[in-house]
This record gives structure tokens, C-alpha cells and sequence, in this order.
């Protein structure tokens, strides 16, 4: 954790695939992340649909032109969201404190190949997130994968930008 | 000596209890409905009352502002919280919408979505339809909202339910930040609440502000924040504050200064006491007359009442400095009696035109005033010689050096006509006293806290209390089916940009037959399942996926009609019932209008479905007619109470020319205080003119006493100091009246104050006493 809390800003494209019960095939997305230690997240999706999610401390806003949508919500009003956003970015900050207050915590691997698997804590959280797993390489994220009580996953892979 | 003085603290014993129980045993009220007349129709009768003391009436509208969003959003949620479980409110809302936000509804909502929504159509269900709904479900379930889309998306793809929360939520602009109510600008946190207690209950809405403002100061949220509270019953509790603090510093001020003023002009304290008998009668059988008559005492009439001292104390005072030396006071009563007796009742005939007033509040006052003067008189005539030899108050032997030289002004009486010539001409020219037709000005609440209302209202998107619609119907399903008829004409309105917007019952709570309707849209298991199948055609969604959604349908498909019974959270229990009630074996809906911009035009739309059982209602126009109404009505009293006084005094006096003496400065001195007023930029309200009345009461008692007929040069000496005795006591009290903030209470004195200067003044220059032949004697 301590390699990544020295990383100050880190840009990346990533691709995202959701496998649901109710779906028969998955569902595809992809997009940026740019993060900016240490509170500050943007996943820009770029297709299908475009989609921008800014979290900048207790704030997360979402925008979809398509839609016309723009919210802003608290985060600490929204405790299963804000779970989800501490995921990966106390991850990103190096963050483990913040990050057990939300889930325990398991580490494995190599500094070159490591998985962090996380259990959320809160009960409510838990009716809809079984657990959290994040593979990265050194201070880069290469994949996050999250699964749901019903069986529902999200894998997201990650390549990290250069600059 | 002793045994008399005893006799004198008896009778000042027995006075002061009669008005405790005078006071104890009224009923003083002090919300400004009671003061004001009621509607001229029916129906105008039923809404004004609705408006009044109904549910708009118990609206209290929040803000917070000064600190940061996020702190703001904080304060919002802790304040509404707290204010929910004070158990002092039907309901809080600041936005939030969330189950336990909502008390349950949430849930509620859920459940019924299918009868409730409007998004619950035959074309909805329809193959086609349900094709672009699953199209923007799987766009949902792609993006970053995917949680939240999985929550209904599955179970309701068609978004009634999404569609009801929204209708509940409200069309209004408010902005929603951090879960909570905003105003546009982002600076302030909105909420909204109603009280269980009724609008006009101040005591009861006392306990809720003070609740309020606790609430606010647990959850501070910074030394910068503020706290913004409006509405009719936080107006009306600060009227009633206002009055009441009012009432108290002038009742106590003017009856201090007054007794000063006694004490230092008769040198005796017992003076005081031998006064305060004939006034605290006056005042005892004022408010027992008022009470008997009306059933309650007004708060108005009580502090005006309090300022009747400064009109009844002029008989004893009259009487005191009228006395000869040598004279006993039962001599000296007998000998003034007849002018005393003429003045009292032109007095009382002058005030008569108020009493016959149909606006209750008037109607008090001018009760109140009567019954004053005439038991200030009696008493001074039957009561007060007794308790003035009892206490061994002597005549009045030295008068003022400067009362002599005063009587050089009557060589000259035109140089006053000049002014007075003056003041008609500038009233022609102006075209006559400007008028006030704006009861809203009357309220002690000043216009800044009446411009936030109005703001606060706006951004919250509070319905005004303005303007209203009402729906008649038999029953409640006879108004919900009326109202949904009506309903795409306030659509219109609205898009018309006429209105804001309205909240009306049928789009909480439809009518069974729209209900039933909605049922029958609904299609069966199979053929709803066959449906998805094929709209979901080229899509990814498994077989079972829609189970939720088919399994919710077919249970709608067998559900009753919600009812208002039905409704339990207490958030949406008390909206519908302030839009839909049942009054007097009748039920009403209440169309709710928010900023209405062209109350023409909604008055147009009403009145082109030609319907007797729906009415348009502007509160404002209605009570300006009202107040228009009653305004002429005094007018006319006005001139014939007028009327009435100068064939009382032509009879009395029995001589053209001294009633001319005694009426002419009086119009006078009533064309010189309008100048005065008009000058001073005061629109004239109908408490303007009862002053007049007043004032006139007040200053016939100088032209009849300056024109008597006077023996000497030391009863015309005693003549005067007690005029200007007497002129002083009413500027003592009125002028402190002047003061005050409650408008009415204020222009009421400003008014008599101006009027008796210059009635004193024009009185005396254009008096003529008459010499008394020598046989004549009394």
C-alpha cells in the first residue's frame, strides 16, 4: 500500500463487463479513469453511452448528456455508494484505514502481482456487494472485479495510460 | 378626614374590581380575523375561513442559508428529524424522499404504482412500448447507475413507480443537493412543514416556532447560518406579539404620564385616585359591554380602549378646573351639566356610525367608545362631586400666565382660516385623501418578512395563499373525477405560463373509476410475459428476467382502489387532506396555485367550464372588495352621524350661529389633519376615519365649552385651562399611540392626535362666548 500512496495523479482507459443473472450475454463499457490524490476519481465512459461520474471528496456527480442528467449526491448520505467509491480509491490513495472502516481486508501475491480482496462490513452494503477483488501490478490497478449477492459480477480491466 | 378618604379608596376598591372582572372575564383575542369581515358570498364566506384558519394556514415554510452546501444539507436532514419527532407537525418534508424520509410511503407508492401512475396505459403495455423501455433499461444497467437501475428496473420497466415518487416529489424547480431541497442558487436549504395545531391558535404556534428555532440551534450549522421561518401562522403569532407588546407599553405609559400630568396640575395625589374611578368605570363597562355583545374582546379594541382614558378623563377634568373657588363640586357639576350632558352625546351619536358598522372590528371599537363616554359622563356626574369632597380636592386657583395673552389670537380668528383654506385647497388639488386599499399593510409584520414569505414560497414552490380553486362535490370520488376533468386546464395554465404549477388531489389520489381504468389496462400473466418476449427481441434479457414485474401486475390486476384511508404515512396523509376534505356534509377539493402570474386568465379557465361547482377565489381582491365595501359603508355613516350631531347640537343650542361656532372649527380641524396626513404621504384606511370619528367626539367638547356663556373673565380664564387640560390628557395618550408598530393602533393615534391640535386651536379663535346677562344664574 505504502507504493501507492506516493502516487499523486494516474490516468488510465479501462473496459468494463458486467455479467448479470438476468442477462444472457454481458454488458459492455468502456471509457478513462483519471485519479488525483488523494480524493478525487473521474471515470469517463466513453461507449456505448457516454457517462462522466466525478467523485471529489463527499461529492459525486453524475452526467449523462443522453439523458440529461446531472446529480450530485453526498457521499456520506449514500453509505453503499460510498463504499463502492472507497473501493478504489482509498485503494489508489494507499488508504488501508479508510478502507477497513468499510471492508476487511485480505492481501496476496507478489508486489508484481498482487490481489486485494475485500468483504464489505456493513449489512446493508452487504445485500447488494458480496466482495470486492483488485489485482494490480506495483502502484498500478490492473483489474477490478465485483460480485453480487445474486450472483451478478463486474470485471473491470484497467491499462494504465502513460503520463 | 380619615373616615372620608376611606370612602374614597372604598369606591377606587370597588372600581378597580369591577375592571379585573371586567378583564378576567373577557375573552381577548388577537389574530386579525376576528377583527376583519368576513366574505360577502357563501363560497367567498367558506374559502376566506379555508384560507385563513384552514391547512394553508398551518404552512410553515424553512430556509437555512449562510454556510456551505454541505453543511446546509446537514442542518436540513437534523432539523427535519427532529422536527418529525417533536410529534408537533402533520408533516416535514425537505426532499427527502427516501422510505424513511417518506415515513413509509415510499413502500406504499410502490406497491399501488400500477393504480396510481399515470404512466399505467393500455399503449404502455404494448409490445412496442415495452421494446424502448427494455432498450433504456439495459442502457441503465451498463452505466455507473447500474445499482440503482437493477433496484425497480427489473420489477417496473415501465417506470410507473418512478412516475408517482416524481409526482409526489413535485414538479417544482426545487433543487435537490445532497438529498435535500435547495434554492436555485444553491445558498439555502429548504424545508417545508405543517402544524397539527389550527393557524390561528397562537399559543399553540408559539410552542412550534420556539420548536423550530431549538431545532435549528442543536444542529447549527456555523456562526454564520441563518434561520428563515415564514408563513400565515408565524405571522399571525408576531401580529399577536406585536399588538399584545403594544397594548401593554401603551396602557402602562399613558396611564403613567397621564397621572403625572393629573398630579401636577392639581396638586393633590388623591386627585389621581378620584379620577381613576370615573375612567376605570368607563373601561369595566366598555369591555363587559363588548364582551356581552360580541362574545370576545378584540386586542385592538382593548389597547384602543386603553386611550379612551384620554377621551373620558375630559369630564372630570372639566369638571375640576371648571369649579369656582368657593363652589362646591356637586354646584360646579350641576352648573356644567347641560353642556357636559350635550357634549357627551354628540359624542356618543358621532361614534354611533361605527358601532352600525358591519366590520366586526370596527363595529367593537365604536361599541367600546360609546359605552366609554357615556359611563365616563354619568359617572362624573353622579359619582365624581361625592369623591371629590371625600378627598378634599380644592378648585383650581392659578391658571397659566400664558392663557390670558392666548385670548389675543381671537382678534384675528381669519389668520387661522388661512391655513385651513389652505388645506382644503391642497385636498381639492390632490384630489382628495389618497386610500388604502391593501389590508396586508395593516399587519404589524413589516413588508421585508412579507417579501420573503412571498420568495421562500416561490422557490419552494409552496402553493399561495392567494389564490385557490375549490372543487364541490358529494363525495370524494364526485370531486376526484371532477378535479381530473379539470385537471389538463391547470396543464394549460401552467404551460401557458399563467401558473407555476398546482398541486391538486386527483394526481395523489385518482378516482376509483381512473383506477379501475388503470386495472383494466393491465394485461394477464401470459400475455404480458408473450409481450416481453418479444420485445426484448436482440436483447440480452433472459426469460425469467421480468418475473418481479409480471408477478407485481397480475397482483395490481387484483387489487382494490386506493382509498384515502389507505394512505398511512403521515407525509402523505396530510397532503391529500389539504387538498381534499370533507366541511359540513359536503366534500371540497382545493386547487393549490403556485405564483400565479395572470390571475386573469385562471379566472377565465374557471369560468369557461361554466360549473357551479367550481369556484375561483383571489383572497386579496376579495378582501379589497370587502374592505372597499365597508369603507363606503362607513362614509355614509360618517355623514349621517355628522348630520345627526348638528341637529342635536341646533336643538341644544338653539342658536344657527353658535352651532356654526362650535361645528365649524370641527370640520375644520377634519380638513387640516387630512391635509396633514395627505402631506405626510398616509394612505387612508378605515381606521383612519374612525379617528376622525374620534377626534371629532373629542374636540365638539371644546366649541361647546368655548362658546358658553361666561360671567366673568376668571370663568372664561377657567374655561380654557381645562379645555387645554383636557386636550393635553388626549395628546398624552393618543400621541403615544402614534408609536406603536401594530399600523393600526399607529395611524389611530397619529390621526387624533393632529386632529384635536388643531381642533383646540381653531375651536378657541373661533369661539364667541357669550355674556351672561346677570339675571340668569345657576
Amino acid at each position: 500500500m505504502g507504493t501507492l500512496s506516493a502516487v499523486k495523479e494516474s490516468r488510465a482507459s479501462f473496459r468494463e463487463e458486467k455479467s448479470l443473472a438476468a442477462l444472457a450475454t454481458p454488458l459492455v463499457s468502456e471509457g478513462t479513469l483519471l485519479y488525483a490524490a488523494p480524493a478525487h476519481l473521474e471515470k469517463h465512459t466513453t461507449a456505448p453511452t457516454q457517462e462522466d461520474l466525478v467523485v471529489d471528496g463527499d461529492q459525486l456527480t453524475i452526467r449523462k448528456p443522453s439523458e440529461n442528467l446531472n446529480r450530485t449526491l453526498r457521499l456520506e448520505q449514500q453509505p453503499q455508494i460510498r463504499a463502492l467509491v472507497e473501493s478504489i480509491r482509498s485503494t489508489l490513495a494507499g488508504d488501508l484505514r479508510t478502507l477497513r472502516r468499510y471492508y476487511s481486508v485480505g492481501l496476496d501475491g507478489s508486489p508484481e502481482h498482487w490481489r486485494l480482496t475485500l468483504v464489505p462490513l456493513d449489512s446493508g452494503t452487504r445485500e447488494f456487494l458480496k466482495l470486492v477483488r483488485i489485482d494490480g501490478s506495483g502502484h498500478d490497478l490492473v483489474g477490478v472485479e465485483t460480485v453480487e449477492p445474486n450472483g451478478d459480477t463486474s470485471h473491470m480491466t484497467i491499462r494504465p495510460s502513460p503520463g | 378626614m380619615r373616615r372620608r378618604l376611606l370612602a374614597v379608596f372604598a369606591a377606587l376598591g370597588i372600581v378597580a374590581a369591577a375592571v379585573i372582572a371586567a378583564f378576567a372575564a373577557a375573552d381577548i383575542r388577537t389574530d386579525m380575523t376576528a377583527f376583519l369581515p368576513p366574505g360577502e358570498t357563501a363560497a367567498a364566506q367558506f374559502l376566506f375561513r379555508e384560507l385563513q384558519s384552514g391547512t394553508a394556514a398551518t404552512i410553515i415554510l424553512i430556509g437555512i442559508e449562510g454556510a456551505e452546501p454541505e453543511a446546509l444539507a446537514r442542518a436540513s436532514a437534523g432539523m427535519a428529524g427532529e422536527l418529525r419527532s417533536s410529534g408537533l407537525f402533520a408533516f416535514v418534508n425537505n426532499g427527502d424522499f427516501s422510505t424513511e424520509g417518506s415515513g413509509g410511503g415510499q413502500d406504499f407508492l410502490f406497491r399501488n404504482r400500477y393504480l396510481l401512475s399515470t404512466a399505467t396505459t393500455p399503449d404502455a403495455f404494448t409490445a412496442d412500448a415495452l421494446r424502448a423501455d427494455l432498450r433504456k433499461l439495459l442502457d441503465g444497467l451498463t452505466s455507473s447507475a447500474a445499482p440503482l437501475v437493477k433496484r425497480f428496473g427489473f420489477a417496473d420497466p415501465v417506470g410507473a413507480f418512478l412516475q408517482v415518487v416524481q409526482t409526489w416529489i413535485g414538479s417544482s424547480h426545487v433543487e435537490q443537493r445532497f438529498g435535500v431541497w435547495f434554492a436555485p442558487e444553491g445558498g439555502r436549504a429548504l424545508l417545508i412543514a405543517r402544524t397539527k395545531a389550527g393557524g390561528l391558535d397562537i399559543a399553540a404556534q408559539e410552542t412550534v416556532t420556539a420548536a423550530i428555532r431549538a431545532a435549528f440551534e442543536h444542529v447549527h450549522p456555523g456562526p454564520g447560518a441563518r434561520l428563515l421561518v415564514s408563513g400565515p401562522a408565524v405571522f399571525a403569532t408576531e401580529a399577536a406579539r406585536a399588538i399584545r407588546a403594544d397594548t401593554h407599553l401603551i396602557s402602562i405609559a399613558s396611564a403613567l404620564l397621564l397621572a403625572a400630568f393629573l398630579l401636577w396640575q392639581y396638586r393633590s395625589v388623591f386627585v389621581v385616585a378620584v379620577l381613576a374611578v370615573p375612567l376605570g368605570l368607563s373601561i369595566a363597562a366598555a369591555v363587559a359591554v363588548v364582551q356581552f355583545a360580541f362574545g370576545f374582546v378584540h386586542g385592538i379594541t382593548f389597547g384602543f380602549g386603553m386611550t379612551m382614558l384620554g377621551v373620558t378623563v375630559d369630564y372630570p377634568i372639566l369638571l375640576l378646573t371648571l369649579r369656582r373657588p368657593g363652589e362646591t363640586s356637586g354646584e360646579a357639576v350641576v352648573r356644567i351639566w347641560p353642556t357636559m350632558v350635550l357634549a357627551a352625546a354628540s359624542a356618543a351619536l358621532g361614534l354611533t356610525g361605527m358601532l352600525l358598522s358591519s366590520f366586526p372590528g370596527l363595529s367593537q371599537l365604536g361599541l367600546f367608545s360609546v359605552t366609554g363616554v357615556l359611563v365616563a359622563a354619568a359617572a362624573t356626574r353622579w359619582v365624581l362631586p361625592a369623591l371629590i369632597a371625600a378627598a378634599g380636592v380644592g378648585p383650581v386657583e392659578r391658571h397659566p400666565s400664558w392663557l390670558k395673552r392666548a385670548a389675543a389670537a381671537r382678534r384675528h380668528p381669519a389668520v387661522f382660516a388661512i391655513p385651513v383654506a389652505l388645506a382644503a385647497l391642497l385636498l381639492l388639488w390632490r384630489g382628495g385623501p389618497a386610500w388604502e386599499s391593501d389590508l396586508a399593510n395593516l399587519s404589524p409584520v413589516p413588508q421585508e418578512k412579507r417579501d420573503l414569505d412571498a420568495e421562500l414560497r416561490r422557490q419552494i414552490g409552496a402553493p399561495d395563499v392567494r389564490h385557490l380553486i375549490a372543487i364541490r362535490g358529494d363525495d370524494a370520488e364526485a370531486v376526484l373525477r371532477r378535479a381530473e376533468a379539470f385537471d389538463p386546464v391547470l396543464r394549460r395554465l401552467t404551460e401557458q405560463g399563467a401558473i407555476a404549477g398546482a398541486e391538486i388531489a386527483s394526481r395523489f389520489l385518482p378516482s376509483a373509476r381512473t383506477q379501475l381504468a388503470r386495472r383494466a389496462a393491465l394485461p394477464a400473466p401470459d400475455e404480458l410475459r408473450e409481450r416481453l418476449r418479444t420485445a426484448g427481441e436482440g436483447m440480452p434479457f433472459r426469460n425469467n428476467a421480468f418475473d418481479p414485474f409480471v408477478a407485481d401486475v397480475d397482483a395490481a390486476r387484483g387489487m382494490a382502489p386506493v382509498t384515502r384511508d389507505d394512505v398511512k404515512a403521515p407525509i402523505m396523509a396530510a397532503r391529500i387532506d389539504s387538498l381534499l376534505f370533507e366541511r359540513g356534509g359536503g366534500w371540497y377539493g382545493l386547487v393549490a396555485l403556485v405564483d400565479v402570474k395572470d390571475p386573469d386568465a385562471v379566472a377565465r379557465a374557471v369560468a369557461a367550464e361554466n360549473d357551479p361547482a367550481l369556484t375561483y377565489i383571489d383572497v386579496k381582491a376579495e378582501t379589497d372588495r370587502i374592505v372597499a365595501a365597508s369603507t363606503r359603508e362607513i362614509w355614509r355613516w360618517l355623514a349621517g352621524g355628522a348630520l345627526a350631531v348638528v341637529v342635536l347640537l341646533a336643538v341644544g343650542l338653539r342658536d344657527s350661529r353658535r352651532v356654526l361656532r362650535v361645528a365649524g372649527p370641527v370640520a375644520g380641524a377634519l380638513v387640516a389633519t387630512l391635509a396633514i396626513l395627505s402631506l405626510a404621504g398616509a394612505r387612508l384606511t378605515l381606521f383612519h376615519l374612525v379617528s376622525l370619528l374620534l377626534m371629532v367626539g373629542v374636540s365638539i367638547d371644546y366649541g361647546l365649552f368655548f362658546n358658553r356663556q361666561e360671567s366673568s373673565a376668571a370663568d372664561a380664564q377657567r374655561t380654557l385651562h381645562s379645555i387645554v387640560n383636557c386636550n393635553v390628557a388626549t395628546l398624552l395618550t393618543f400621541g403615544l399611540l402614534a408609536l406603536c408598530r401594530t399600523p393600526i393602533l399607529r395611524s389611530i393615534g397619529m390621526t387624533v392626535a393632529t386632529g384635536v391640535l388643531c381642533a383646540i386651536v381653531l375651536a378657541f379663535v373661533f369661539a364667541r362666548p357669550r355674556p351672561r346677562s346677570t339675571a340668569a344664574g345657576q
